[in-house]
């Protein structure tokens, strides 16, 4: 800074960032760093009626070493008298002396007011007026300032236009001077918009007369002017309306960016004053800043002489009482003491007794719930109940929930049963209330595909050009932080169509990859919780979200962890709600157990994992974990754990899985340099697959200590986003492993290692977690499959399949499955005891001999099948269904169609439902009949139906028993099967393919079965195969590589597709529902898989009765 | 025994307005906001584009970009009746549908066999005249209007045929149960029970048909063959208006002319009056004993029916005009007729002011011709006012004003985000100068100091010779270019500048001047103040 620099001219105080939406070009991160360049000593982001972009603010200056005041702009609404017009002289007219025979009627024009924060209290009204403008009626009027000054500096931000003459304006000035005296100051700027000197000299002349200073400013809406492009876009984007037609709502100039000291004092020349007011400005708020912001949790959980440590140690030592039965282990109770301490020290007693609240309430409900994620490193968590990783099976690194040196708040998942976590949140309102318990922000910021739309509409595209435009575009594009966003987009337009060589396509993806991580708005996290001791208004501002009853703070969760804020997340799990029905199920069937009851390590369930019967299982049903069960082999529940976390990009990133598998098959040996690595890497052969290992490597071989290994961790998580960091950690660690004696290549092998964990692996608690669900849920489907199934089947949507292939699998272990019928079907799926002893197999048992074993364990769930309920049924409503179970179940099952529908009182459209879903056997009908009967049905309404209704009991039992069945032509099978795919999504009679099996066989089509059977088709044979598409995936792991599974009457088999012939094939592969594939067969581990040359959809004429229709399950 | 001809039209919003088009068309309506087919040509559908389909997908399926138009039902409606019009030469008895996908004509061809030699030969001719018109349709004859419109509804195009009487019913047995015109969402029923062809439908119980799917199915079954008669509206054939005075024998004058003038477009006003139209094209001929006829057509911006109004359009017309011998008739006939809602006349018999505008429009452009008369297009951009090359007059009447609207179109939400349009534009005008030079001139400016950190005002320039010293200045107002525009003009300085020539008395001759800077660092005066 030269010596000739006054020092107000380094305060920027009228700066807006990309979180006042769609008005804001520059991100907060990118105006600190700027302001911090140019020499800017104090930047004030004051966004329009939100914190939310405060702590990233407030961590960017912290980082930049430049200080930053907290303050929001808001626009305080008071009436406006139009006949205040300037005069020529540039006084404002007295509205007095106007026409008094023609009042001007007032208007609502708002004042736009800069607060700053001076203090903690100011800080906190400010967060309560913001809440203010939220709610309600979302403005905020001139007595809402009312005790909200104190604590707080006000900037008078004229607008542009009249606006600064009017009468009405300079009294709500002179009003603010008298509440806040000293505290209140005029704007003074320059944007080169023309009249900017008479604007200049009336603010003078106003601040003089009223005996408020003007305080130098420079609005800026970006860091610097090279994004006005940018800015003008996104004024289109909020104003929904293009460049061509926006006019005068854009920026007249890019004035309006981030000025330099020197610039702000150029522009100010004259004002001298003016800048020693923005120093002065600075001064008074210099004494406070975000990080002095403290919450704390809850405390009236504390019984009356207990302290919340020693209230959290009694109940820690009763849990573990409860765990350990025999005692609670030396190990245990070591790992206990050692969390305590932390614990106390940090202060996150009141935390864990606020979660174990939580949890002890859905425990009292029946309701499942576990913890997940870092929390289950924690043995003080196990002990409360919260997670289920028993600390004796599992190395636990406590650090990793909660270090000392990270100093960052812990937080705790718990996962819920999906369909009743809403009964968890309303506890959790009614116990702390709305204003003290809120959950945090989501800001859904611009991603690829949303950004292309975005710029493209407001650059005038037709709108098919922008959706097409739109689909070329990776949805996830800018997700992980690419850095040539633009070049990305550039390559997607060019193979959309578009010449890149376009200047308006290279504007818009130039604009595009700007927006690209731009909030768009807030909205609510999936289930983190803010509880607080006090108000939370005073701590963050609240807004209400979109789903009524719920509110949120402005901060997302990156943003509460830099505030050491605790957040609790009360996530929901479909598999915890399968479970529960399962065993509730199986409980009914005469073997009541509870979860924790499941029979450890049995060895049927691993078998049937080994063989890769996993279809349902939590976790390991994808196509990938199944072809990694016959590798890996799990025989105990580590195995598992480790089976979880393997199948990760982080693990694949580092090429982990193959020396790990190799490692585990005795090809390869298992070597440790020391002890010291032994112990870390002792149990995973040697090969580093969880973070916990990575921190703990680094700990044990490079000398870190574990604040420092957590550091690295996050270092190595934002890789991508800020990849200088990891080059630090990677110096520190490579050095310090060689200093220590290890080989330089062993220590470069470990970075790589660990260096894949950037792109996504768990932490070992986080699988332990997760293992456990993967054994109970296997358990239960080995022993139990058609509770198993139907508990899926209630619990949908959930899962990697459709029920139709549940139900198949399920057929495949020898479950009966029964037909949806309005007469026996419940709105659930549900067991029903049948006659016969062996139930028979699936739809084509011919095939079974050839596909793989399927019922090698337990014989399956005698003397029970599985009824399908109806809520398998397209359409139909519940409340309908039971008020047609109930009927049924009044009036029996030989009641007529209109008999039905006068004692049930369901709509047309539900009888009409399941007439379609051929669900009225029960009652005698087929599916033509039930549908002719129930056309017949007229709905009516209102009293004179409820009159009808009542007097027509005797004629509708006529009606039923006069009416001839109809003379309707017959129906073809394959269009009876195509009918149930239509209805309820899958068929019990055939399977589609089935009909064209013999045209099929003539274009040289084997079965799916056959595919797998190494007798009948050895590996590297040609072969060809026809089915309807289950699952599509592309992984981002396969380098393109597409991975379809295909199902026939025989079963399913695998698919590969390299991304040449998907190129080729594209068109058939990405658009039919069924296929019929070329190639050659691979088979590895026993896993078989067709290698794909050539893809063909499967022509609709070829069904005789309509395309085959049904809906894939597509996965990235 | 009657006969009807049945020409039924698949996808005629594409044959109506595209037919000529050799590249793929698709004609596309907007529904929820997606872009979805109507209608596509022939050459689309092969590519396997079909009707429903998402234009994005179509596209993806076409080998080229395909020619989209927007579905029109009011033009596909208007070329259907050209159509039948054109089908009057067959029989004065045509009936239009068009209320529903394919369209059709129906024409009653009782007692005309033997006109046309036989339905064979007139189905032979009918097909290479559609042929020629590159019309897509099927022509059906049979003794009920259903029984031709069914068969035509299920044969593929360019599939001809007639239905002999009595045959009715075994002929359409295989035809679709949507071949009877019904609901579409009928259709989908009957086909969940399996009845998809009109035989199907009549297996069926009667008695059970109507009371699910109502007479009206049963009645279109039945009208096959002919047990229930189905109305015929035929449209009739309306002629041009026109208006004619014939001389007794050739006449030489023009005062006679104008007078037989003034009593055709009378006679024609009339009618107009009768029908509630107007007319926007006049076709004026006069016939001379020796002279080949003079013939030609008045355009107006606004749809007429005063002689007063075309008058002014006429009468300069006859002055010059070459009549030889004599006048031997005059005839005038008006087309592109328009509805007009009656004339507002105030107590003086005066009109409103846009009527007066349009008469003085029409005036000019039969003055120097059509071409000659423009408007210019105004449109906003940030706060300049582009002058975007004109606009012909007749597009200006027909009234696209999103230029001229755009500066107006206010969002409420803007007012909460600081900036009001309306009072930026005004303040944008102010800043204009009123008497903005034809062509801007290049000035050299001298200044205090350098542009750095911030714009210096211009102390004095050097304009036609003299050197001018700026007494004042306001300013600068910097206006950003419209960047997306290929032709961006860059960002300027304006200043308004007080100046005098410094050879005279400061205090003497001034005045207040636009001084321009452009990016390249030129100098320009785009005008003054008055």
């Amino acid at each position: 800074m030269s010596a000739s620099l006054h020092p107000g001219a380094s305060v920027a105080v009228d700066v807006i960032s990309s979180f006042s939406f769609l008005e804001g070009a520059s991100q907060p991160e990118e105006l600190v760093r700027r302001a911090a360049a140019l020499g800017v000593q104090t930047i004030a982001i004051a966004d329009r009626h939100t914190l939310a972009g405060a702590v990233r603010t407030h961590v960017a200056a912290r980082d930049a070493g430049i200080r930053t005041i907290v303050a929001a702009r808001v626009a305080v609404e008071v009436g406006i008298e139009p006949a205040a017009t300037m005069a020529t002289d540039g006084h404002a007219v007295n509205p007095a002396t106007t026409d008094d025979a023609n009042p001007a009627p007032n208007i609502a024009e708002p004042i736009d007011l800069i607060l700053l924060c001076m203090d903690h209290g100011g800080y906190s009204r400010l967060c309560q007026l913001i809440t203010l403008r939220h709610a309600g009626t979302k403005r905020l009027v001139w007595h809402d300032l009312d005790g909200r000054l104190d604590g707080l500096h006000a900037i008078v931000v004229p607008r542009r236009g009249l606006q600064l003459a009017t009468s009405t304006f300079q009294q709500a000035v002179a009003d603010l001077a008298r509440r806040a005296p000293g505290r209140v100051s005029l704007a003074l700027s320059n944007t080169a918009e023309g009249d900017d000197d008479h604007r200049w000299w009336q603010s003078c002349m106003l601040a003089e007369h009223l005996g408020i200073p003007v305080v130098a400013t420079h609005p800026a809406h970006m860091h610097v002017p090279e994004r006005q492009m940018a800015h003008d876009v996104l004024c289109c984007i909020r104003h929904g309306t293009t460049l061509e037609r926006a006019g005068a709502l854009l920026a007249p100039n890019a004035e309006r960016f981030l000025r330099s000291p020197h610039e702000l004092q150029a522009i100010h020349a004259g004002v001298p004053h003016a800048l020693d007011r923005a120093q002065a400005i600075a001064t008074a708020c210099a004494s406070f800043d975000l990080g002095q912001v403290r919450h704390r949790s809850p405390r009236e959980l504390v019984p009356h002489g207990h302290t919340p440590m020693s209230w959290l140690r009694v109940r820690t030592w009763q849990g573990a009482a409860e765990r350990h039965p025999d005692g609670v282990p030396e190990r245990v109770r070591t790992l206990i003491e050692h969390e305590f301490t932390l614990i106390e020290d940090l202060d996150y007693a009141p935390f864990f007794l606020t979660v174990d609240d939580i949890v002890r309430f859905a425990r009292s409900r029946g309701i499942l719930c576990q913890g997940r994620g870092a929390a289950a490193n924690s043995a003080v968590c196990w002990c409360l109940g919260i997670t289920a990783v028993d600390p004796a099976r599992v190395d636990m690194l406590f650090e990793r929930f909660v270090s000392r040196e990270r100093n960052e708040p812990p937080d705790i998942d718990v996962d819920f049963e999906h369909e009743r976590r809403e009964e968890v949140i309303q506890y959790i309102y009614g116990r702390f209330g709305r204003e003290r318990a809120a959950l945090c922000a989501e800001a859904v910021c611009m991603r690829g595909r949303m950004a292309v739309r975005e710029v493209a509409k407001a650059m005038g595209f037709p709108a098919d050009a922008v959706d097409r435009m739109a689909r070329g575009i990776d949805r996830w594009m800018g997700h992980g932080g690419d850095r040539d966003d633009q070049a990305s987009i550039l390559a997607a337009l060019e193979e959309a169509g578009f010449r890149p060589s376009d200047r308006g396509i290279t504007q818009l993806a130039s604009i595009a990859a700007t927006l690209i991580g731009f909030p768009r708005h807030l909205s609510q996290h999936v289930g983190g919780f803010v509880l607080s001791d006090e108000p939370l208004c005073t701590l963050v501002p609240v807004r209400d979200a979109a789903m009524p009853g719920r509110s949120i703070i402005e901060w997302d969760k990156d943003d509460i962890e830099a505030m050491g804020i605790l957040k609790v997340d009360v996530l929901a799990l479909g598999m915890l709600t399968c479970i529960r029905k399962a065993l509730d199920m199986v409980a009914r069937c005469g073997t009541p157990m509870a979860m924790h009851q499941v029979p450890a390590e049995d060895a049927v369930t691993y078998d049937m994992l080994c063989r890769a019967d996993s279809v349902g299982v939590f976790q390991v049903e994808s196509r990938a974990q199944m072809s990694m069960l016959p590798r890996l082999k799990p025989r105990r529940w580590y195995d598992l754990v480790v089976q979880v976390a393997i199948v990760r990009p982080g693990p694949i990133h580092g090429k982990m899985v193959h020396p790990y598998l190799r490692r585990r098959s005795g090809q390869e040996p298992i070597e440790f340099p020391d002890d010291g690595v032994r112990r870390v890497l002792e149990r995973t052969l040697g090969v580093p697959l969880f973070q916990e290992q990575a921190m703990a490597l680094a700990v044990v071989a490079a000398g870190f200590t574990p604040g420092e290994a957590d550091a690295l961790r996050r270092a190595i998580a934002a890789w991508k986003r800020r990849g200088d960091e990891i080059a630090r950690f990677e110096r520190r660690l490579i050095e310090g492993m060689v200093g220590r004696g290890y080989g330089q290549a062993f220590a470069e092998q470990v970075f790589t290692q660990i260096k894949g964990f950037s792109g996504y692996g768990f932490p070992e608690s986080h699988a332990a977690s997760f293992a456990h669900l993967v054994y109970v849920s296997a358990w239960l489907k080995c022993h139990h499959p058609a509770a198993f199934t139907a508990a899926l089947l209630n619990s949908q949507p959930m899962g990697f399949y459709a029920p139709a292939q549940l139900v198949r699998d399920a057929q495949e272990h020898g479950v009966q499955i029964r037909q949806v019928d309005a007469v026996h079907s419940d709105w659930d799926c549900t067991l029903e005891r049948h006659r016969a002893t062996h139930a028979p197999a699936g739809p084509d048992a011919r095939w079974q001999a050839a596909s793989r074993g399927r019922h090698h364990g337990d014989p399956p769930q005698q003397g029970w099948a599985l009824r399908l309920g109806m809520r398998m049924v397209r359409g139909l409503s519940e409340r309908d269904a039971l008020a047609i179970h109930q009927s049924v179940r009044e009036h029996g099952p030989r009641q007529g169609m209109m008999s039905l529908w006068r004692t049930s009182r369901a709509s047309l459209a539900s009888l009409r439902a399941l007439a379609r879903a051929d669900a009225f056997r029960g009652m005698g009908l087929d599916r033509q009949q039930a549908l002719w009967q129930v056309r017949a049905l007229k709905e009516r309404d209102g009293p004179l139906h409820e009159q009808w209704v009542a007097s027509s009991k005797r004629s509708a039992t006529l009606w039923d028993t006069l009416e001839e069945p109809a003379e309707l032509p017959p129906v073809a099978a394959p269009a009876t099967v195509l009918a149930d795919y239509g209805s309820i999504g899958l068929s019990l009679k055939a399977h589609p393919i089935s009909f064209l099996r013999g045209w099929l066989a003539r274009q040289g089509c084997v079965p799916c079965a056959l595919v797998r059977c190494d007798q009948a088709l050895p590996t590297r044979s040609r072969a060809a195969m026809a089915g309807l598409v289950l699952v599509r995936q592309r992984p981002s792991t396969a380098k393109g590589t597409m991975f379809l599974t295909i199902e026939d009457e025989s079963g399913s088999a695998n698919v590969i597709v390299r991304p040449k012939v998907h190129e080729r094939f594209r068109r058939a592969i990405r658009a039919s529902s069924a296929l019929i594939v070329q190639g050659r067969i691979e088979r590895r581990d026993g896993v078989s898989h067709l290698l794909a040359r050539s893809v063909q959809g499967i022509d609709d004429a070829r069904a005789e009765h309509g395309p085959v229709t049904m809906h894939s399950r597509d996965f990235r | 025994m009657q006969r009807f001809l049945v020409i039924t039209l698949p996808h005629w919003s594409v044959t109506a307005r595209a037919r000529l088009v050799q590249a793929p068309v698709v004609v596309v309506v907007r529904r929820k906001g997606a872009l979805m087919v109507h209608a596509a040509s022939r050459q689309a559908r092969a590519d396997g584009v079909e009707r429903g389909m998402p234009l994005a997908q179509a596209k993806a399926l076409l080998q080229c970009e395909p020619h989209e138009l927007e579905h029109d039902p009011a033009a596909d409606h208007r070329a259907l009746h050209t159509l039948a019009r054109w089908c009057h030469r067959i029989s004065p008895l045509v009936q239009l549908v068009h209320d529903d996908d394919p369209a059709a004509l129906v024409i009653d061809l009782t007692g005309l066999e033997r006109v046309h030699r036989g339905e064979d030969r007139l189905l032979v001719r009918l097909r290479s005249h559609m042929d020629r018109f590159r019309v897509e349709c099927t022509l059906w004859t049979a003794s009920t209007q259903a029984a031709a419109s069914a068969a035509g509804w299920a044969a593929p195009s360019g599939h001809d045929g007639i239905i002999k009487h009595g045959e009715e019913r075994w002929r359409t047995r295989a035809c679709p149960v949507s071949a009877l015109r019904i609901d579409p969402e009928l259709v989908a029923m009957l086909h969940e029970v399996n009845v998809r062809t009109l035989d199907d439908l009549r297996q069926v119980q009667r008695a059970q048909v109507a009371p699910r799917f109502g007479q009206r199915l049963l009645d279109r079954l039945d009208a096959i063959q002919g047990l229930v008669l189905e109305p015929f509206r035929a449209i009739r054939c309306v002629p041009d208006i026109q208006g004619e005075v014939i001389f007794d024998g050739p006449c030489p004058q023009v005062e006679a002319l104008c007078r037989a003038m003034q009593s055709c477009f009378e006679q024609i006003c009339t009618q107009l009056q009768d029908r509630g139209r107007g007319a926007r094209t006049f076709t004026v001929r006069v016939q001379c004993s020796d002279l080949p006829q003079h013939a030609w057509t008045i355009r107006c911006t606004q749809p007429i029916r005063s002689w007063d109004a075309v008058r002014p359009l006429v009468l300069p017309s006859l002055q010059d005009l070459p009549l030889g011998h004599g006048v031997e008739g005059v005839q005038v006939i008006a087309r592109s007729l328009r509805r007009v809602a009656p004339v507002q006349v105030g107590l003086q018999g005066t009109r409103t002011a846009g009527e007066h505008g349009a008469l003085w429009i029409d005036s000019l452009r039969e003055r120097f011709g059509a071409d000659a008369v423009c408007v210019p297009r105004v449109r906003a951009v940030r706060r300049h006012a582009w002058h975007e090359g004109t606009v012909a007059i007749d597009a200006f009447t027909e009234g696209d004003r999103d230029g001229v609207d755009g500066v107006n179109r206010i969002d409420d939400a803007h007012g909460m985000h600081g900036v009001d349009p309306t009072r930026a534009s005004m303040h944008a005008l102010a800043s204009e100068p009123s008497c903005p030079w034809p062509r801007p001139e290049r000035i050299t400016v001298t200044r205090h100091g350098p542009d750095a950190p911030w714009p210096t005002p211009p102390a004095h320039f050097l304009w036609r010779g003299t050197a001018w010293h700026i007494l004042g200045c306001q300013g600068p107002q910097r206006l950003a270019g419209a960047w997306w525009h290929a032709q961006d003009p860059g960002t300027r300085d304006h200043w308004r500048v007080h100046a005098a020539p410094s050879t005279v008395d400061p205090s003497g001759d001034h005045a207040w001047l636009a001084l321009v800077r452009h990016d390249d660092g030129s100098w320009w005066v785009h005008g003054a103040w008055t």
